[in-house]
């Protein structure tokens, strides 16, 4: 018996002997690992390539009387371990009024992963930069990214993400503010008023990025009042266009969806470019109060 | 003329072949086994036995990336012995193949699916916490049939043996060796040594 050059030996989950027990086993993280020749009797030329691993995740959704729910979270060829992916988000260094550097460290622990830095005017990010691939390594490895098109005098919330089997392990929010525009910068309609991202009553719950140069905000209000949207692009010229804006009336508090719909020049440029990037100010003046406002980034789809 | 030509043809051709001798030097075709990583793996509920027993059950696959087939054959002295004893043969690019003694045995299995000879141990399974890498459980796997289920390169041996456990010839207890099972158009064929 054997097997031939180039062709597998599989055995199926229902084949005799294809099972560990984990009857009374506590949920939680386990390597199930696997190895064949590992007395190395059977004559190879490659002895380093005999074991695998899978990081698996045992859970008792219904009781320690039902059946077991699994997940596999991360495979490993050639390795007896398969830890998880580590990210850790650094500082923003460089930062400038429309500009910062992303800085953090990602982990493989084990094959390759690749990662990339999500950023924005809240928590919920809206921007990510590029995915860059990571070669496979057990060590943390220092990684930075270069933003640009920032609004002055915002806080930005950015992290560091890796990416392994589908899953995303992040390093963590952390936040800059940009500084305002030095006396006489000609880059107009700013600073902006930073995010509310701490007010509990009024704030984006998410941001969905619709073709036709459509965005859809689901914003939470105190109260009865008025939102109003302004999506504004920052060209190259000393003067602001306007791309995109909306407006929505709410009879009483809670959630509402609004719409930013492109305006003629949102249209004209979209059509030169797939995406366009633009900064929105959202406006809420409650019934008979003092208006409040918060900015972000969207991006407008063709 | 002619007969001249002919000795210079007969002249290449002892050249050729003291040529073709020397390249022919057989070169070992070792295998390279490579273990799949785990597939499939779902919580499973057990009961089947006395006591209802709840298993992570999964995929395996043992893979051959190497330069040769592996090719295990076993043999006992007689057929009142239960296991035969195993050894490897390396083949060769050309010659004979080169025996190698090896420490694992073969067993007649019976059950479970099975009804036929098993390499024992040749695989195993562990379950292991993440936090400190103690052993959870084993594996309880009675042995491996061994054979080709896929194809896992591009470019698989040519003259391919189609290693097939699961036939006819082999659910026989009475052989005194196991060998390997050659595929042919009319079915597999049991070589006995």
């Amino acid at each position: 018996m054997g097997v031939d050059r180039g062709w597998r030996d599989i055995y199926d989950p229902l084949k005799e002997g294809q099972y560990v027990y984990v009857t009374g086993v506590p949920a939680g993280d386990y390597y199930l690992v696997m190895g064949v020749n590992q007395d190395q009797s059977l004559q190879e030329n490659d002895y380093s390539d005999n074991t695998s691993s899978a990081f698996v995740r045992l859970s008792w959704p219904n009781g320690t009387s039902n059946t077991p729910a699994v997940s596999v979270l991360r495979t490993c060829a050639g390795y007896d371990t398969c830890p998880l992916p580590a990210a850790q988000t650094g500082d923003a260094t460089s930062v400038t009024p429309t500009a910062a550097t992303l800085d953090g460290t990602v982990n493989p622990n084990g094959d390759g992963t690749s990662y990339e830095f999500d950023y924005g005017a809240s928590a919920l990010y809206g921007t990510s930069t590029a995915r860059q691939p990571l070669a496979a390594g057990g060590s943390s490895v220092p990684v930075s990214a270069a933003i640009g098109d920032l609004v002055p005098n915002v806080t930005y919330h950015y992290r560091v993400a890796a990416f392994v089997d589908g899953g995303v392990y992040d390093g963590g929010d952390r936040t800059f503010t940009t500084p305002p525009l030095p006396p006489g910068n000609t880059l107009p309609n700013s600073p902006l008023s930073p995010p509310k991202a701490q007010d509990p009553a009024f704030y984006v719950r998410s941001v969905h990025s619709l073709s036709r140069g459509r965005v859809a905000l689901r914003l939470t209000l105190p109260q009865a009042g008025e939102a109003l949207l302004r999506a504004t692009w920052h060209g190259l010229g000393a003067s602001s266009t306007t791309v995109g804006s909306g407006r929505r009336a709410a009879r009483r508090r809670g959630t509402v969806t609004v719409y930013v719909r492109p305006t003629r020049a949102g249209l004209a440029l979209l059509r030169s470019r797939s995406r366009l990037a633009a900064s929105l100010r959202v406006t809420f003046k409650p019934s008979g109060g003092k208006a409040r406002a918060l900015s972000l980034r969207v991006t407008l789809r063709r | 003329m002619r007969l001249r030509v002919s000795i210079a043809a007969l002249a290449a051709g002892l050249a050729v072949a003291a040529t073709g001798s020397a390249q022919a030097s057989p070169v070992a075709l070792v295998p390279d086994l490579r273990e799949s990583v785990p597939s499939l793996v779902t919580g499973y509920k057990d009961t089947s036995g006395a006591q209802t027993q709840f298993e992570l059950i999964f995929a395996s696959g043992l893979e051959n990336v190497g330069a040769g087939p592996l090719d295990v054959r076993g043999s006992r002295p007689d057929t009142s012995q239960p296991d035969m004893s195993v050894m490897q043969y390396v083949h060769n690019s050309s010659g004979p193949d080169t025996p190698y003694p090896v420490s694992g045995k073969m067993q007649y299995v019976t059950g479970g699916g099975h009804n036929h000879w098993h390499y024992l141990g040749i695989e195993h399974y562990e379950l292991r916490r993440t936090s400190d890498y103690s052993l959870v459980d084993g594996d309880h796997k009675t042995g491996f049939c061994l054979g080709d289920s896929e194809r896992v390169l591009n470019n698989p041996d040519p003259q391919h043996y189609n290693w097939l456990s699961n036939t006819t010839a082999s659910r026989t207890r009475r052989p005194r060796s196991a060998s390997r099972w050659e595929s042919t158009a009319a079915g597999a064929t049991y070589t006995t040594r």
